[in-house]
Parts: structure tokens; C-alpha cells; sequence
């Protein structure tokens, strides 16, 4: 996957970032259950950008299998829609990196992510309850799409660019 | 690819500018959409301040006294579906709000600590991200 070693260990880097990000955003005290940022899909953008869908691959199911772990809901239902929710997310951001990296800056390309989330996790929440009630929640997932996704993806940037700074990425990456 | 700059703010291209306004305008017109086409609620749940909420069918016909800090407020169940009949209170908003019906209906007096909600036939309790 990698040409070269140091890779692995940002990678590494990566993973255990997206870990303590997810296990500290789940000791942080929600308004409403469902309401949160989803820092713990900062460093799976970072890894997206700056080397690519395997590597974010990883970083997702390295984050989704600890994280379910450390919080006790391994295999669970939230597992199970989380788990489905992120490779949607990470299957949208990567269909829409490829259509042209510079079409969408890593901004937008962190609402797609979320909206891909959002509305995964809808779908997943619906089938296991059984009913489409859930449905009613599509404005608040929108927004909250728009404001989780929008607020991960100016984070991204930031970090990519502090990366940048000290010689992670290669000339123009970004 | 676009060439890191460090000095500036993102630099958001305009499809990020377009996705953001789409999405921000579908959450706006769902919202909208749904005020007019919201289901014909099951329950009316009946809100007083210090109490458990208590939950009456909308089928369920009659009035319905309850009583707040200020007085008796009286509820009718009807058809219609509810409403505040009489209040204690110096305004009368609740009454002037008329027949609740609708899933996500509020009619609420605020003097009396009552507030009353219509549900729908299937509420929502949780959901997890």
C-alpha cells in the first residue's frame, strides 16, 4: 500500500488520532444523542487527502472497531449503523475525489461525507426499527450535515496545512 | 492541484459554495414541506410544569381539566382535535391558538405552566449517531 515506511507510521498517526478524538468526543456531553461533530472523521479526511482511499479506508475501520471497543457497543446496533454510515461516507468521498480533486475543496468534500453519513445512517436506523418515522429527522440530518461536515472539513484544512508546513504532504497535495 | 496557502482562510471553490447552499435549501424546504403534509397526530401530550407529561389519545373525546399555578385551564378533546377551552391566564394565547392537531402541533400558556404537544401515531425516542 505504501512505497514508503514512514507512511505507515503517520498512518498509524492517523488511527490512534481518529481513536482518542472519538473515545474524547463520547465523554463530551450531547444536547440531543445524536448530536455530535464526528471529530473522530477529522483524521479520516486528513488520511484521504493526504494519501489517499485505502489508507483512509483503514483509518475508518481502525477508528469504528476501537472505538466500538473502548465505548462497549462493539457489534451492537450503533456499531452496526455507524459502521455502515462511515463506509458510506468514505465510499461518497471517495467517488467524489475522483471525479476531480479540484472540483470540491476538502470543505465540500467533508459535506459530502457527511451527508453520505447522515443519510446512510437513516436508512440503517429505519431498517432496524422497522418503520420510516425516522424519516421525519431529514431536515435536522441535512443541517447537520451541513454544519458537522462543514465544521470537520475548515478542521481538515487547518491540519492539512499545518501538516503541510512541516513537510508531511508532498508540493500541492492539498 | 491547488497549491497550499497559508496565509488565507480556506479557499472555498464554488461547487463547496453550491453544495452548501443546496443542502442548507432542501434541510429549509423539507422543513417547510413537511408543516403542510404533517400527519394527523395520535396523542395529545399534556405538559404541566413540575409534572410528568401525561399522554391522552386523540380519540379519546371530552374535557379535560387540569390545574397550574395560576388555576384551571380545561382542555376539549374533539374531532377537531385539541384545544385550550378556558384559561386562568390574563392573555389568552392558548385559547386564541385554536385546534392542534397536527404532528409537532404546540399550544402552550406560558402563565399556567401548561404546554401541550400532539405527537404523531409513532414518536421518535432516540436515535443514535
Amino acid at each position: 500500500m505504501f512505497a514508503r515506511p514512514r507512511d505507515v507510521a503517520r498512518l498509524g498517526l492517523m488511527a490512534s488520532a481518529a481513536i482518542v478524538l472519538f473515545a474524547f468526543e463520547s465523554l463530551v456531553p450531547k444536547p440531543l444523542p445524536w448530536m455530535k461533530l464526528g471529530l473522530g472523521n477529522l483524521p479520516v479526511l486528513v488520511a484521504l487527502v493526504s494519501f489517499g482511499g485505502g489508507p483512509a479506508l483503514a483509518v475508518s475501520a481502525i477508528k469504528l472497531v476501537v472505538g466500538g471497543l473502548l465505548s462497549g457497543g462493539f457489534a451492537g446496533p450503533a456499531f452496526v449503523i455507524g459502521g455502515g454510515a462511515g463506509l458510506a461516507s468514505w465510499l461518497v468521498m471517495v467517488a467524489v475525489r475522483r471525479m476531480g480533486a479540484r472540483l470540491f475543496s476538502v470543505v465540500g468534500l467533508s459535506i459530502w461525507g457527511a451527508l453520505a453519513h447522515q443519510l446512510s445512517q437513516l436508512v440503517l436506523a429505519t431498517g432496524y426499527i422497522g418503520h420510516s418515522g425516522l424519516f421525519a429527522l431529514l431536515p435536522l440530518a441535512l443541517f447537520s450535515a451541513l454544519v458537522s461536515g462543514g465544521a470537520i472539513g475548515l478542521l481538515a484544512w487547518f491540519t492539512l496545512e499545518q501538516l503541510a508546513k512541516i513537510g508531511w504532504l508532498d508540493q500541492g497535495q492539498l | 492541484m491547488r497549491r497550499l496557502n497559508t496565509e488565507n482562510a480556506p479557499a472555498l471553490t464554488r461547487a463547496d459554495k453550491t453544495l452548501a447552499l443546496v443542502v442548507g435549501l432542501s434541510a429549509i424546504g423539507l422543513i417547510l414541506y413537511g408543516r403542510y403534509t404533517a400527519e394527523v397526530g395520535g396523542a395529545l401530550i399534556v405538559e404541566l410544569a413540575g409534572a410528568a407529561p401525561a399522554t391522552h389519545a386523540l380519540s379519546d373525546y371530552g374535557i379535560l381539566p387540569v390545574v397550574g399555578p395560576l388555576g384551571e385551564s380545561q382542555i376539549e378533546i374533539a374531532p377537531k382535535g385539541a384545544r385550550v377551552l378556558s384559561a386562568p391566564c390574563v392573555h389568552k394565547i392558548c385559547m386564541r391558538r385554536g385546534w392542534i392537531q397536527r404532528a409537532g402541533d404546540v399550544a402552550a400558556c406560558v402563565p399556567n405552566g401548561l404546554v401541550l404537544r400532539i405527537a404523531g401515531a409513532a414518536p421518535i425516542d432516540a436515535m443514535i449517531h
